[in-house]
């Protein structure tokens, strides 16, 4: 096939040099070479912790006194679903879900919408959109408790003017869910519009052009060209979205101060954040394993609901 | 409406828009500025100062704090682009038994939760003798699924022709991906840099999890800290906020056209 087979047929194993050079040639060598530090490294923090939450998830094992394990059955996962507390986070995080994921990927659209037919200053707008979901979590949660703060708070005093109450909302039993909640969509929502920025791309230009020529106005356009051109873009969106809210955690741990996870009582209570407070406040091994299953199958039925959605709606 | 009148509100809008998001920042930077009798009041430039930070810099472990958040992101930021490199050029070009099921190992990862790994991964940690080390901070996360993906999805849209010609020329396999494939795909690898960077140096739950003696925290988990104790003093908060955000935004600054790039192969091609 070319010079260098020529060559090395010739002077097989002759010097280390040219079997290096062989080697160095065979695709399945150099192809298991590439991946040899990733197959073992996913072995030891990977596939083996994986499989040893799973055995964990059916024995009753705590981290002070692993020895003293036992296997329990299905006794962990009874537990949590009977477990108030793992309900009310639950909810909360199926709120925040429920909340969050639309109206951060309906405000995304409409700024991506905004953004693309502008000339000047693209580039600065799409970084300043961007920049809270570079930003730490506890950094931007840390700067909003002080915005949403009693009395002095900027954002408490503006949202006082429409008449809700003066408190601190990271510590009312009322207002921490909503707070979270504003939180949330604020991290994301320019991360989402640079994911709509890409689909809208996509779309090519003749077919907005030839829409004006019928007469459609940009109203229409919106609902009749670019919703359902941007279709893909939005099952990413609210995928991503949905397992991104799900898994919120760092903002109620940072919220709840030197309190309990999930303060004010449990009303920032995520499934990640009872998950969290089961497995290292209480060092159920166990237990918490058991719960993060549950999380698991919970991202995956989101998912899988979420995808049977957004292809009937085609 | 005509088009000039259409760019003034978009502009507009955009505008507002922005300023929701810029508010935050604005506070932050300039609360950092306040002294101890301006807080949460107007002032005119010339009170400004910087003493927070001096305070902040001398009084807190906030140095040993930034020391351990550039070594471990560096350890994580190396260990990720050579593995994850290597492993998605192996699979996106070369051919070998195993490699479909190998493919599925790597991204099967990106669907699972931290939560299912994270107490075992603490307990080995913990039997290891890692607790409050570089090692449980760096090691088990020098491999990253999502970051293998995005660069197999750029590799397999480097023409194969390039990669013929060196052979005919007698390159070797692994010179081909030193010396072709490498220098091509400096684009792809600052997208990894710029994940794998803001993703290790905001990262919270493990560190959190994994460390307990304050001189080895990491900034963010420092940071948390540093406004659990000092709550009342939001001058002092805001400027270990933005002594925690200054790095992430000059990085991002710097290869922030390679993350829209890279947002766009990965999340619309895939």
């Amino acid at each position: 096939m070319n010079a260098v087979h020529v060559g090395k047929g010739k002077e097989e194993g002759a010097k280390p040099r040219l079997r290096f050079a062989r080697l160095a040639n065979s695709s399945v060598f150099v192809g298991y070479l590439f991946v040899a530090p990733i197959i073992l490294l996913m072995a030891c923090w990977f596939y083996y912790p994986l499989l040893r939450s799973f055995l964990y998830s059916f024995q009753d094992i705590n981290f002070l006194n692993p020895s003293a394990a036992r296997f329990i059955g299905l006794d962990n996962y009874k537990g949590i679903l009977q477990d108030p507390d793992f309900w009310n986070a639950f909810r909360n995080s199926a709120l925040l879900t429920v909340i969050a994921v639309p109206l951060q990927s309906m405000i995304a659209l409409i700024i991506a919408v905004g953004l693309n037919k502008v000339i000047r200053m693209k580039g600065v707008f799409r970084t300043l959109y961007y920049m809270p979901y570079i930003t730490s979590t506890i950094a931007v949660t840390t700067v909003f408790m002080y915005l949403f703060m009693q009395q002095d708070g900027i954002a408490t005093r503006f949202f006082h003017l429409f008449g809700l109450k003066d408190v601190s909302w990271y510590a009312s039993v009322t207002y921490a869910l909503p707070f979270l909640i504003i939180l949330t969509v604020w991290t994301y929502v320019g991360f989402y519009v640079v994911i709509y920025l890409g689909g809208l791309q996509t779309i090519p230009s003749d077919v907005y052009e030839s829409s004006k020529v019928d007469g459609a106005n940009v109203w229409q356009q919106f609902w009749k060209i670019t919703v359902p051109m941007l279709r893909p873009t939005t099952f990413l969106v609210l995928t991503s979205g949905i397992i991104y809210v799900m898994q919120v955690f760092d903002q109620p741990y940072a919220l709840a101060r030197n309190g309990s996870l999930g303060s004010p009582a449990g009303a920032t209570s995520t499934i990640v954040v009872y998950f969290y407070s089961q497995a290292f406040s209480y060092n159920r091994a166990g237990y918490g394993s058991a719960a993060a299953f549950i999380i698991f199958t919970l991202i995956v039925a989101a998912t899988l609901i979420q995808k049977r959605f957004t292809r009937e709606d085609i | 409406m005509d088009n000039r009148k259409s760019q003034w509100l978009r502009y507009t809008l955009l505008t507002i828009c922005s300023l929701v998001f810029v508010v935050p920042f604005g506070y932050a930077l300039y609360t950092s500025l306040l002294s101890k009798a301006d807080i949460d009041k107007l002032v005119a430039l010339n009170r400004l100062t910087w003493t927070n930070y001096s305070d902040v810099l001398l009084h807190s472990d906030i140095k040993i704090w930034y020391k351990n958040s550039i070594i471990v992101t560096l350890g994580i930021l190396i260990g990720n682009l050579f593995i994850n490199t290597t492993a998605a050029y192996s699979l996106a070009r070369l051919r070998y038994p195993g490699k479909a099921l190998i493919f599925f190992l790597i991204i099967g990862m990106m669907m699972v939760p931290y939560q299912v790994t994270i107490i075992p991964i603490y307990s080995m940690i913990v039997k290891l003798g890692w607790l409050n080390s570089y090692e449980g901070l760096i090691l088990p996360f020098l491999f990253q699924g999502f970051l293998v993906f995005l660069m197999r999805q750029f590799f397999i849209t480097i023409p194969r022709e390039l990669e013929e010609a060196a052979e005919v020329d007698g390159v070797t396999k692994i010179g081909i991906f030193f010396r072709i494939i490498l220098p091509l795909s400096r684009g792809a690898i600052g997208t990894q840099i710029i994940f794998s960077y803001t993703g290790t140096w905001n990262s919270f739950v493990w560190p959190v999890t994994l460390v307990n003696d304050s001189r080895m925290y990491v900034l963010t988990v420092g940071l948390n800290t540093l406004k659990n104790r000092y709550f009342e003093w939001p001058n002092l908060t805001m400027t270990g906020v933005i002594l925690l955000t200054i790095p992430i935004i000059i990085v991002f600054l710097i290869f922030q056209r390679h993350l829209v790039q890279g947002i766009a192969t990965t999340g619309l091609k895939g």
